[in-house]
């Protein structure tokens, strides 16, 4: 168990490489060693969860001590997110069982594999580089898959976001390059205790690159034209996963960085965090503009995305524990509402051959189980209490009256009521019976069991919210204090 | 003495009925049983501490609570029973969502901290929104956003009060949050200048919920204004006088019985809310005794003018009349409703109007806008009466006269709750004592009380005699302030639009957007 | 160290007028490239030290240049030659269907 860090990025591309190896012996069963990998995937990850919760485990790969090596750190951050992340992923790939049809499905298991590997990756690394490596291989296992279904829109949809993409790993190179060249260590904690004998220029440029690049992973405005098209014509699971957690994992880096290599204290004088939690409040609202009148509803669910990844951004970006809690939970939140949400928005729209809302009136009554599920997610986002999207937004709400950001608040709760608006005009369009009928067929339980499970979870998590806010209060204690715990061979840094 | 946990449980229950029983005999039954467990309720205070871990909830029930708990339980009731007959049959849904509403409002009641009150209030519109959603989407859908938004004004001054004083216990708020409280309470509670979706609402609504809203939902904002903002007088004095005022004229050229009557509610809202203004206990008192007997009466008015819709198929007072031989109980019932609202003697409305005027004794200008009002309630009263049930025109002797009357269900329920108009009347200490607690002696029945009273009536329908041609009900629509709200529509969604245009779908022009803004970041930087 | 920033700003400049200017998908990627190589050039020539030796351990240097710079551009040159292939293989099939390379036709998706 102490190669546990190094496991949970392993298994998964272990078995993307093993399943093209396989086919001449396993032929049309090669599910077994993606359904396997899964499990053994996702109970690593609780048990990662739960070992870092007790103290955090820093893990050198190829052991190499600090300087010269790349450190993984599973602390409790990183531990929630990798959870979290693995729950998603099962939902997805479950559904992906029945949802993908044959033919080049080999494919789109060995790149889901590939994706879920590179963002466990993202996540526990603490070195600059190896950051970069994991974006990469994330962001072409997510290019391709946007582009699976090779129709005119998936293809048009991955050329903008690959060469957004491209750029935007382009100024984080650039960015890291800088660094490097300043300071002259790649790790996180490393950096962070050289950095005050550093010319302040170059730094400042690294701060605006590492923004703007992690800007586009994260769908920050102005950089967020990608996500629409993309999420909408991705196959129902991989919008899942990008909106639910790919652009998570980008904000959880981005702000690994800011506080733990800068500090919060430099970016305070410099208005970076004026920046961001602007950037948050502009991107918020405009993702609840463009989501007003959509006709296609994935592409609603996308803009949706983009304004709650702003509620995030505003709420991390306050420098206190409250709002770093109050974030992250948001995040979790988001990441179940909007799977359940798209999961069974494919669905439904599988059922009618059509992604436009006004061609799914009337579902609701022909899928009343998955319609259910569907209204629970868009309840959750919306904000009605009872459900977990309410309470995230209550904490990001008093995170952010505690520091005294008014306006930003009014924002927030703007987005919400344009929310309302929103989703609940598909909702009625939903249930309301419609002539001619659609016959009364619930899809097959092997997909709807991920979505009601990603529900009822929303549930749950909304009526006791005792353990995950437990944890997330611990994950962000250990979020900003990630540099006391990383060791390195001359004693702590 | 029941433990108020029992309680909600018990009316969290009734949320799962049709999903479980098949048969809808039993949920009245069901409601008429929460009733009698509110009766019961024990008033006491305590802390739930793992609901929402770590907020907690804490409950707390004392005497007004108990008083808008009876209140609720009651009309939930009444509306149970009117609806096993008034509800489509196919539609078993609606007893949940009945359930909900319930469970919601008796959160709203007995929450002693900010954050449940804040829950169930939210609760309580998606409640409503999900009744009235069956008939009228789109009605439902504008209802919810509107309330939505007030609850978002609500939420802002609810942490607002967090950050200031630290805790979330249900009390006064500090005078410079007063006006976030009062634009997010009077949301629900319909005063004026977010009073535009009462009429909407209601019309558009099925009797039964119409009762529901009216009766109670617009109370919890008075409860709201009651346990939050405690002593702003002169602000509620001149606010309700305002609502009073401007409900009854409104009132009087409306066609639409349910519009009639959604009107009047604004202006019996403004009577509670003088009363609540009139800073002394009498009129505090009488406030409260009014917003009992209006939930009754209103209630009574919606449901009888619904019965009539049912057999009739429309509210329309042009093309409603000649019910009074056909359907002999509505129209009783309603003229026990009507002479209540209009305050005249032995009914409820006489000994709750009468508080509410002694309690402004010195204030003469409220007591001049309280006759006028009471002139102008009366006129509109004996429009309703007059054109609804008694007018005879010819063409429609025939097709009124075969109609029958309305089934047992909505008969029990109407007449049920004439005779509490009747018995509050008649025996005010009833109220008084048990339920408000409030240690008033008023002599209601000298004699020159009562006859300036009957003076009063006489005199109104003298008038509205005079004038019956004036009033006869037209199809004209008048305007209310919506116009001004739904006018900003437009501009909104061409901004909409020009930032939607904005995005080309051309590659090179994100690209720019994205390099520009890293550019002035890094200048801003430097 | 200057006259490196100098060239590295205007080759950056290059591949950016490209990305951004030109419509044409073919002239887009070849601007990335051309960008990747301006930041490969930075990082390159960071490392550098005077008088280093290319750092190969043959036992004769007394000095070499920083080897770490040199391993991430490598990283970096093949990540950027695969999200060139790869991007050369999507405008191939964008070619297929719209039957056209310029970005002011390819604008199925807007708004």
């Amino acid at each position: 168990m102490i190669h546990l860090p190094v496991l949970l990025i392993i298994i998964p591309l272990m078995a993307a490489f093993a399943l093209p190896l396989s086919i001449p012996v396993i032929r049309r069963n090669y599910k077994v060693i993606i359904a396997a990998a899964s499990v053994i995937q996702f109970t690593l990850s609780i048990t990662a969860l739960v070992m870092s919760l007790q103290n955090p485990v820093q893990y050198q790969v190829g052991g190499w001590p600090v300087p010269l090596g790349i450190t993984l750190m599973l602390d409790a951050s990183s531990g929630f997110m990798t959870a979290f992340l693995s729950l998603l992923f099962v939902a997805a790939v479950t559904y992906s069982f029945s949802y993908i049809g044959r033919g080049k499905a080999r494919y789109y298991y060995v790149l889901l594999m590939i994706l879920w590997s590179s963002l466990t990756g993202m996540i526990l690394t603490s070195d600059l580089f190896n950051l970069i490596v994991f974006i990469e291989i994330s962001s072409v296992a997510a290019y391709s898959l946007v582009a699976y279904d090779e129709t005119s829109f998936a293809l048009e949809a991955t050329l903008k976001y690959m060469i957004l993409g491209t750029l935007g790993t382009t100024f984080i190179i650039f960015a890291t390059g800088i660094i490097y060249s300043s300071v002259g260590s790649l790790n996180i904690t490393d950096v962070s205790t050289q950095l005050h004998s550093v010319p302040a220029k170059p730094l400042n440029i690294s701060i605006a690159l590492y923004i703007a690049g992690f800007g586009v992973k994260t769908a920050l405005v102005p950089m967020h034209t990608w996500l629409a098209d993309a999420h909408s014509s991705a196959p129902a699971p991989i919008s899942a996963i990008l909106s639910g957690v790919f652009v998570k994992v980008g904000v959880f880096a981005l702000f690994k960085l800011m506080y733990n290599m800068y500090g919060w204290s430099m970016l305070t004088s410099l208005g970076i965090d004026r920046l961001l939690i602007n950037i948050g409040a502009a991107t918020a609202l405009l993702g609840g503009i463009m989501a007003v009148n959509q006709r296609d509803i994935k592409r609603m669910l996308a803009y949706s995305t983009i304004t709650q990844v702003g509620l995030i951004v505003m709420a991390l970006s306050l420098g206190t524990l409250q709002g770093l809690s109050a974030g992250f939970f948001h995040m979790f939140n988001h990441g179940i509402a909007k799977g359940s949400l798209f999961l069974s928005a494919g669905l439904m729209a599988r059922k009618a051959n059509s992604n436009e809302i006004q061609h799914l009136a009337g579902m609701g009554r022909c899928m009343p189980l998955t319609f259910f599920c569907f209204t629970v997610g868009a309840l959750s986002i919306v904000g009605i209490p009872l459900l977990n999207g309410f309470l995230s937004k209550w904490l990001i709400c008093s995170s952010l009256v505690s520091n005294g950001q008014i306006t930003h608040v009014i924002i927030l709760l703007l987005t919400s009521i344009i929310g309302v608006m929103y989703y609940l005009k598909v909702l009625q369009s939903l249930a309301l019976p419609q002539e001619p009928e659609f016959n009364h067929s619930e899809a097959s339980y092997k997909m709807y069991t991920p979505v009601v499970v990603l529900s009822a979870l929303c549930i749950i998590v909304g009526l006791l919210p005792y353990i995950p806010l437990t944890v997330i209060d611990r994950a962000a204690f250990d979020f900003l204090n990630l540099n006391e715990y990383i060791i390195s061979p001359i004693g702590r840094f | 003495m029941i433990n108020p946990v029992l309680l909600l449980i018990l009316s969290a229950t009734t949320i799962f009925l049709p999903l479980l029983i098949r048969k809808r005999v039993v949920f009245p039954f069901v409601f008429g049983i929460v009733f009698t467990a509110g009766l019961f309720v024990s008033k006491e205070v305590l802390t739930l501490p793992y609901w929402l871990y770590p907020y907690g909830w804490q409950i707390r029930i004392d005497a007004l609570s108990y008083f808008f708990l009876v209140l609720l339980t009651f009309l939930v009731f009444m509306v149970a029973l009117y609806s096993y007959s008034y509800i489509d049959k196919s539609d078993n849904a609606y007893f949940g969502w009945l359930g909900v509403f319930l469970t919601a409002s008796m959160g709203v009641i007995v929450s002693g901290d900010f954050l449940n009150f804040f829950i169930f209030w939210e609760l309580v519109a998606f409640a409503l929104y999900s009744l009235i959603k069956k008939n009228q989407p789109e009605v439902a859908h504008r209802y919810f956003i509107i309330q939505f938004s007030g609850a978002s004004v609500l939420l802002l001054g609810i942490l607002l009060y967090y950050s200031n004083t630290g805790h979330l216990l249900v009390g006064p708020v500090p005078g410079n949050l007063r006006f976030l409280f009062i634009l997010g309470l009077g949301v629900k509670g319909a005063i004026w200048g977010l009073h535009f979706w009462l009429p909407e609402a209601h019309t558009k609504a099925p009797s039964s919920v119409s009762c529901l809203l009216s009766g109670f939902v617009v109370k919890l904002g008075i409860y709201g204004f009651i346990r939050l903002i405690p002593d702003y007088n002169l602000f509620f004095l001149v606010l309700g006088g305002l609502m009073a005022l401007y409900g009854v004229v409104f009132a009087l050229f409306q066609h639409d019985a349910k519009t009639l009557l959604a009107y009047h509610t604004i202006s019996q809202l403004g009577y509670i809310i003088m009363g609540l203004g009139s800073g002394n206990i009498i009129g505090q008192t009488g406030a409260l005794y009014h917003l009992f007997n209006h939930a009754v009466f209103k209630g009574l008015l919606f449901l009888a003018v619904g019965a009539a819709g049912y057999r009739l198929g429309t509210r329309d007072l042009i093309k409603m009349g000649y019910l009074y031989k056909s359907m002999p109980v509505t129209t009783m019932t309603c003229l026990v409703a009507a002479l209540s609202i209009a305050g005249i003697a032995p009914f409820n409305g006489y000994i709750s109007k009468t508080l509410i005027k002694e309690g402004l004794y010195d204030i003469n200008l409220m007591k001049h806008l309280i006759t006028i009002v009471n002139y102008g309630t009366i006129l509109s009263f004996s429009k309703l009466m007059y054109y609804g049930f008694f007018n005879k025109p010819e063409e429609l002797k025939e097709k009124n006269n075969a109609l029958k009357e309305v089934p047992a269900g909505m008969t029990t329920a109407m007449i049920i709750m004439a005779s509490v108009c009747l018995v509050t009347g008649l025996m005010p200490q009833l109220l008084l004592n048990d339920i408000i607690f409030a240690d008033i002696s008023i002599s209601f029945w000298s004699f020159e009380k009562l006859s300036s009273n009957i003076y009063t009536l006489i005199l109104g329908l003298v008038i509205f005699y005079i004038g019956r041609n004036i009033l006869r009900p037209k199809h004209k629509v008048i305007n209310d302030i919506d116009y001004f709200y739904r006018s900003i529509v437009p501009f909104l969604s061409r901004f909409e639009i020009k930032i939607k245009s904005i995005h080309t779908g051309n590659l090179s022009h994100y690209l720019i957007w994205y390099v520009t803004f890293l550019v002035v970041i890094i200048l801003s930087i430097l | 160290m200057k006259f490196t920033l100098v060239f590295i700003i205007v080759i950056m400049s290059i591949g950016l007028y490209g990305v951004l200017a030109k419509d044409n998908l073919i002239k887009k990627v070849i601007g990335i490239s051309i960008m990747e190589g301006a930041v490969f050039l930075f990082l390159v020539s960071y490392g550098y030290r005077q008088d280093g030796a290319p750092p190969i351990i043959t036992g004769y240097e007394t000095r070499i240049v920083d080897p770490v710079p040199q391993a991430l551009t490598l990283t970096a040159i093949v990540i950027g030659a695969s999200t060139t292939a790869l991007m050369l293989g999507i405008i191939i099939k964008i070619f297929n269907n719209y039957k056209t390379l310029e970005t002011k036709e390819i604008r199925r998706l807007r708004g």
